[in-house]
């Protein structure tokens, strides 16, 4: 279907997004230089201040100054003085002058809570004091004196240390001169000490605003040193110790012996930043420092960055909600939009499916009149959507009534499924339709007519004719499979019965087999012991008659019962060789490997022994190791051997050859002699029990020799043959098969 | 009853005729006892109560022993000999036809002292019976 959300939406998103982004950071800016703004208004304020401050002091601190030198200006210029105390140098008792000198010093002390006031000679010895002094205290002061007796003027000292009370004191020293016949006469000095702590500090430390740092110090180069002059507001200490070199560059008080002026920043003894203004005192070495720290400087900022901030935090709220509300509304406008073009499109889109259905459908009003209807429907029927819509819908079909029926079931159920109805096309022809009709009704649930779809079956009914034509064929063709396979099964099943018989018949002959075989030994067995004794019998009679009867018998009887007994002896050799052949058969088979050249020497060794007469030429070629029972092989060997011995005995030369070859899967053995030889027409007569084919009145034997060596090769899975001419000897050839 | 020296189980005329004239033969005078069958041979040596009918000290110096007999056959009358205490210092000679590797072994594993097989030549038999009364029996024949 239509997906109802585009893409748009969420580009809007991202404008508005911006937008709020771009106005907050304005915003943010617009902040930040407002607070800077507002740093910079304190910090003017601040130097401003500080400016006016050090300003204030220095006049004050001047004031006071410029008031010390008019104290010591009365005494300077006041020449009555200078001749009371030449009357008194002179003489020193004069009372009066002494008097008025005092009266001098006390009224300028009063004036002033002067520490003291000294009148000192030429030589630098006190001679009036207002309060004690110590004795060296001429020499202590001499610098100042000289300098006030060379200059001609008043000195006013620096702030020194008085060793001996430890306090900080200043002094002015006042030459007195007495002026003569134009000429000047230098006669002492008067000394004024002045305690700092008395006005000079407080001024200093005063600070006309309130203020938690405020504080102003005032400060002299001493050497590579800077002093602080004044007593500390944060540190209390003894003014004049407190010194710091003027590498820490830092401090206020270095850049202002170094010559720095105005406003300056910088870290204080307390390595605090501060902000101070220096200023020198005019006339002096000295310099003002009026400074404050920062921190209190931009205490009141604190409080204005927060408020700022707040502003900030404020206006970006204010403008996200707006910003908000500004794309809600713009996205209500854009789903409207979207929603009525989808809509739209909705509608075009149910209307092509109506349109393309192959099923006729056909909306019908509660007063059955045709509304509308799509092309499929006019196919139909055979007219056109002008002349069907407003006609009755009952007319189009072969049973109006049943429509009727089916219109009215519609109304009763809410649905109808599967009603079947032929429809009348206007050339006359009848298409068999299904109607599935449902009420369609409006968004209040009003019943707004009924929703007809036809279905034509008449393909459906024709490929069930199709269908069911195929499954009768099927259904005949299955049912005569299954007879065919139910032949096939009997004669599958008779067979089996006849291979059951089979394999009964075969147990059956096994058995008898073997039960054959258990007579046959022994039978065998029976006959060797029952026909060996009527034998020995035979022999034993005979013995006792030819010993008891021997002078009765005449020679012709005696070489008779000898010849008896000759044969039974021959009879007993033959039922050995019967019973020794038939014995091969159930012997068991001890496979191992022969090495079958040593096999011939041995037994050809025993025949040398057993026929110590002959003279034969016996060659051994190659005989290949074999693989067999030792003990019958040597048997063969034995039987095949003592033939060609037995043969050759009416040779003039005998000659013998045995030896053997590879061949495939076994190996080829054969013994040769250039004896008598055989009539290969009688070939079939070589190996059989008892079959001989010369007489033994010439070779001796039993002939069953040839039939043990066949037997114990054929146990072995090998073959036997010969090959023979009558005088021209013959070669018996036997194999054994390898081992795989 | 008389106790015998040699005891005879022997079920062949003609061997018993070949045996006895080879005894003739060698004079022997000791008391022999013939028995033609296996149950004949079992009745000799023990009572119906399984008890043994003799002394021991009037045992038998010898059983020659044939294989093939009626009724019990050879091995059983040996294994029954053999088996029993009293009899089985008897020594039996087993003297058979048969060469069987079968018969030869199931004899001497039943205890016989000595099986010899029946030879064909009567010169031979002779000698046998000769030798086996000469060595069981204790017996010394000259030189003839």
């Amino acid at each position: 279907m239509i997906n109802p959300l585009s893409k748009k939406p969420n580009i809007a998103f991202l404008i508005a997004l911006i937008i709020f982004f771009a106005a907050s950071a304005l915003i943010t800016i617009l902040g930040y230089y407002f607070y800077q703004n507002q740093k910079t208004y304190i910090n003017n304020a601040a130097r401003q201040q500080l400016t006016a401050i050090s300003e204030l002091k220095v006049w004050e601190i001047n004031n006071w100054r410029k008031e010390r030198i008019g104290d010591a200006n009365v005494i300077y210029k006041n020449t009555a003085f200078a001749s009371d105390v030449m009357q008194y140098f002179n003489n020193s008792s004069s009372l009066e002058a002494k008097k008025d000198i005092l009266s001098l010093l006390s009224a300028t002390h009063k004036s002033y809570q002067y520490e003291n006031i000294l009148l000192l000679d030429k030589n630098k010895k006190v001679k009036l004091a207002l309060k004690n002094y110590d004795n060296d205290f001429g020499k202590i002061h001499s610098n100042i004196i000289n300098e006030a007796v060379e200059k001609n003027d008043i000195v006013f000292s620096n702030f020194y240390l008085d060793d001996k009370t430890n306090v900080v004191y200043l002094s002015i020293a006042i030459p007195i001169n007495i002026f003569q016949k134009n000429s000047r006469i230098h006669l002492g000095t008067v000394m004024i000490i002045i305690d700092p702590e008395i006005s000079l500090y407080p001024t200093i430390k005063l600070w006309p605003v309130p203020s938690e740092t405020g504080e102003s110090l005032l400060v002299c180069r001493y050497g590579n040193e800077v002093m602080y002059l004044n007593e500390l507001r944060h540190i209390k200490n003894i003014p004049l110790i407190i010194r710091h070199p003027l590498t820490e560059s830092s401090l206020p008080a270095v850049k202002a012996v170094l010559g720095g002026k105005g406003v300056v920043e910088g870290l204080d003894y307390r390595n605090k930043s501060v902000l101070a203004a220096i200023k020198a005192v005019p006339n002096t070495e000295w310099f003002l420092v009026a400074k404050i720290d920062t921190e209190e400087i931009y205490a009141p900022l604190t409080e204005r960055f927060w408020v700022t901030l707040f502003f900030i935090i404020v206006n970006i709220l204010v403008l996200g909600v707006i910003v908000a509300y500004i794309w809600r509304y713009q996205q209500a406008k854009y789903y409207r939009k979207q929603y009525e073009m989808e809509d739209k499109r909705a509608f075009l889109y149910a209307r092509s499916l109506i349109e393309a259905s192959l099923d006729p459908l056909v909306t019908i009003s509660p007063e059955g009149k045709i509304m509308d209807v799509n092309e499929s429907t006019e196919l139909i029927t055979g007219l056109s959507r002008k002349e069907l819509i407003g006609s009755n819908f009952s007319n189009y079909f072969t049973e109006p009534e049943k429509a009727n029926e089916g219109y009215k079931l519609v109304f009763e159920k809410g649905i109808v499924r599967d009603y079947l109805l032929s429809i009348r096309n206007v050339s006359g022809k009848i298409t068999e339709v299904l109607y599935n009709a449902s009420l369609y009704k409006n968004e209040a649930g009003e019943v707004q007519g009924i929703f007809a779809a036809a279905r034509d079956i008449t393909e459906i009914r024709r490929i069930e004719q199709a269908l069911k034509a195929t499954h009768d064929e099927l259904d005949l063709r299955v049912k005569e499979r299954t007879k065919e396979l139910q032949i096939a099964n009997e004669a599958l099943q008779s067979e089996i019965a006849e291979r059951k018989e089979v394999e009964k018949l075969i147990e059956l002959r096994t058995k008898l087999l073997e039960v054959t075989n258990k007579e046959l030994e022994s039978f065998s067995y029976s006959v060797s012991h029952d026909l060996r004794a009527p034998l020995r019998a035979i022999d034993g009679y005979t013995r006792m008659i030819l010993r008891d009867q021997r002078e009765k018998l005449n020679d012709d009887a005696k070489r008779k019962f000898d010849l008896i007994r000759n044969n039974t002896q021959i009879m007993g050799k033959l039922i050995d060789d019967l019973l020794s052949f038939s014995r091969l058969g159930r012997l068991e088979i001890n496979m191992s490997k022969l090495d079958m050249e040593g096999l011939v020497n041995d037994v050809w060794m025993e025949l040398q022994i057993i026929n110590p007469d002959r003279k034969i030429d016996f060659k051994i070629k190659n005989v290949p190791p074999g693989w067999g029972d030792r003990t019958l092989i040597k048997q063969v060997y034995s039987n095949l051997l003592s033939n060609a011995v037995k043969y050759t005995k009416f040779k003039d030369k005998a000659y013998m050859e045995t030896g053997g070859y590879a061949e495939r899967n076994e190996n080829i053995y054969y013994i040769k002699d250039n004896g008598v030889g055989f009539d290969m027409e009688y070939y079939n007569k070589l190996f059989g029990v008892f079959q001989r084919l010369h007489t033994a009145d010439d070779y001796e034997g039993t002939g069953v020799g040839l039939a043990i060596v066949q037997r114990i090769i054929y146990r072995h899975g090998g073959r036997v043959w010969a090959e023979g001419k009558v005088e021209e000897g013959a070669t018996f050839y036997f194999t054994l098969p390898q081992k795989d | 009853m008389d106790n015998p020296d040699i005891v005879i189980v022997e079920d062949n005329y003609n061997d018993l005729e070949m045996i006895t004239d080879a005894l003739h033969e060698l004079k022997i005078n000791r008391k022999v006892c013939i028995l033609r069958d296996g149950v004949e041979a079992t009745k000799h040596f023990f009572n119906s109560a399984g008890c043994l009918n003799f002394n021991i000290s009037a045992l038998p110096k010898l059983v020659l022993l044939d294989l093939k007999l009626p009724k019990i056959n050879g091995l059983e009358v040996l294994k029954t000999l053999k088996m029993n205490e009293g009899t089985k210092s008897i020594p039996v000679v087993i003297f058979t036809s048969s060469n069987e590797e079968r018969d030869r072994v199931d004899s001497y594993n039943l205890g016989a002292n000595s099986y010899l097989v029946k030879p064909l030549d009567a010169d031979e038999y002779f000698a046998y019976i000769r030798d086996i009364i000469k060595y069981w029996v204790g017996m010394n024949f000259t030189a003839q």
